[in-house]
């Protein structure tokens, strides 16, 4: 199969979410009247989001350790750069492959568009250089004309830049499909706007990246700017290698899709209708899922 | 080749679509211990060790000389830093008999760093005060950030959750997951 290496990646990648979705069942007890059992144990029930949040611990211990060798040695080795950078590009790739609104927003702008290879790299780009490089702003903000509210400001930005883009998302989503109801011949070969793509990837991306954010604050706090920049640019690199498999796999099995009925014109029809719509459509209830979500804890 | 090609992309899309979760960014490992003294909950008493990474950051700010130990106007920095999450009720609810206790207020705060894991360890206390009646009080402690961007681990069992008692019977106890990344720590206490 031409295309068997991106879709053996892409089998892990869905393995790996349906599982954390389907299998780490959250529970609780708000009312806290569940007994439960004396001696009752949670410790050798990990779900797996908590797995997967401790394997991300560890990433993140990695990054600590390899940038706190470089600081506290007096000489910089390149061989402790390279660790730091490969650590980085690691935690970058597990890091995407985890619960995240962008890998959602890509396939269903993707499902709704033809998108070629070079749109996807374009698409991808931006939301990893906007998620990346609002990091970097804020970090150097913080640490000069903001001082003073640096301190834990990750999880007040996080919730702030995740509501704005939810609506921004959801906006556009309504947008594109309007223009879509009105121009309805055109449907089977929508092709990409570059201003679209310019819109999708940067309301995708619009929250600052928290790991890089750290991470460029405490390089600037010991004056090792370039320390963090390797490692934030190499947490970029694996990012941007993992959406850009999630956008080949989909365009791709979306196109063999389309290709598979285009013999039957109905079914060809209802089809990339369907996904013109569709895709459409869960942009919008995704945009109006993550204003939703954060939209409570913001209130005062 | 139609069902196969039609499931991989049913299978890709719902994959995609499935991770729309957030993911936490710092992890503390958290271990309380209710408090009772004569007939009254007096509070729960909490230990939390931040993430090394987290931990790294909050050291470099605040531990000036490096030497591993926050002096007195250090600490005072650190603890004024830690007040930054009063509006997350610093991510603890505290529920009598399913019902919570109105605020979250945090006493005796203390700070230490371990110089070999190069962590953080906050301790402090959430005073509550309430007066055990007759019969069985279930009293449960959670930490929880509803946001997704903190997660909590715990050592902690269930037989440890107690270790301050006086003059209470303790029936009951478990440590449950809250949520998707909180802990549920539950006691069932009886006034003596």
């Amino acid at each position: 199969m031409k295309h068997s290496k991106f879709i053996l990646l892409y089998v892990f990648l869905v393995s790996f979410g349906i599982s954390l979705c389907y299998c780490a069942v959250p529970s609780g007890q708000p009312n806290g009247i569940d007994r439960g059992v004396k001696g009752d144990s949670l410790s050798s029930e990990k779900t797996l989001f908590r797995k997967f949040a401790d394997y991300q611990k560890k990433g993140r211990v990695a990054i600590s350790r390899a940038m706190r060798k470089l600081r506290k040695s007096s000489n910089v080795s390149v061989y402790a750069f390279v660790w730091l950078f490969l650590f980085s590009f690691g935690y970058g790739i597990f890091h995407a492959l985890g619960p995240g609104h962008g890998k959602a927003i890509i396939t269903f702008y993707l499902l709704h568009c033809k998108a070629s290879i070079r749109d996807a790299v374009k698409l991808v780009g931006i939301i990893v250089f906007t998620h990346t490089a609002l990091a970097v702003i804020f970090a150097f903000l913080f640490y000069t004309i903001l001082r003073g509210m640096k301190d834990m400001a990750g999880i007040t930005m996080q919730n702030y830049f995740s509501f704005a883009s939810g609506i921004v998302v959801a906006i556009i989503g309504i947008v594109l499909l309007l223009k879509e109801i009105k121009n309805k011949d055109v449907r089977n070969s929508i092709a990409v706007s570059d201003t679209n793509i310019y819109l999708m990837g940067i309301s995708a991306g619009i929250v600052p990246c928290p790991i890089s954010l750290a991470i460029m604050l405490i390089a600037l706090s010991t004056g090792m700017w370039y320390v963090g920049f390797t490692a934030v640019l190499a947490i970029s690199l694996g990012l941007a290698l993992v959406l850009f498999l999630v956008a080949v796999c989909i365009e791709k099995s979306r196109d063999g899709l389309l290709k598979l009925v285009a013999s039957n014109n109905r079914i060809s029809r209802f089809i990339s209708n369907g996904l013109a719509y569709g895709g459409l459509i869960g942009v919008i209830l995704l945009g109006i899922f993550l204003a939703a979500f954060y939209f409570p804890v913001m209130l005062p | 080749m139609y069902i196969r090609k039609t499931c991989l992309f049913i299978v890709f899309v719902l994959g995609s679509i499935n991770l729309a979760f957030a993911h936490p960014h710092v992890a503390i490992d958290t271990h309380p211990v209710f408090v009772f003294d004569n007939g009254y909950f007096k509070g729960v008493s909490v230990t939390w060790t931040w993430d090394e990474f987290f931990s790294d950051q909050v050291i470099v700010d605040y531990d000036k000389n490096e030497n591993d130990k926050f002096e007195p106007e250090e600490l005072a920095k650190v603890e004024e830093f830690f007040h930054n999450i009063k509006d997350y009720s610093y991510f603890s609810e505290i529920k009598i008999n399913g019902q919570d206790v109105a605020e979250i207020k945090i006493e005796q705060f203390s700070a230490k760093i371990n110089p070999f894991e190069y962590t953080l360890t906050y301790t402090f206390f959430i005073p509550v005060n309430f007066k055990l009646t007759d019969g069985d009080m279930i009293i449960s402690y959670i930490n929880n950030d509803p946001t997704i961007y903190i997660s909590f681990s715990t050592e902690c069992t269930a037989e440890g959750l107690d270790e301050e008692t006086k003059n209470v019977d303790i029936f009951d106890s478990s440590v449950k997951n809250h949520s998707y990344y909180g802990y549920q720590f539950m006691i069932v206490a009886h006034k003596k």
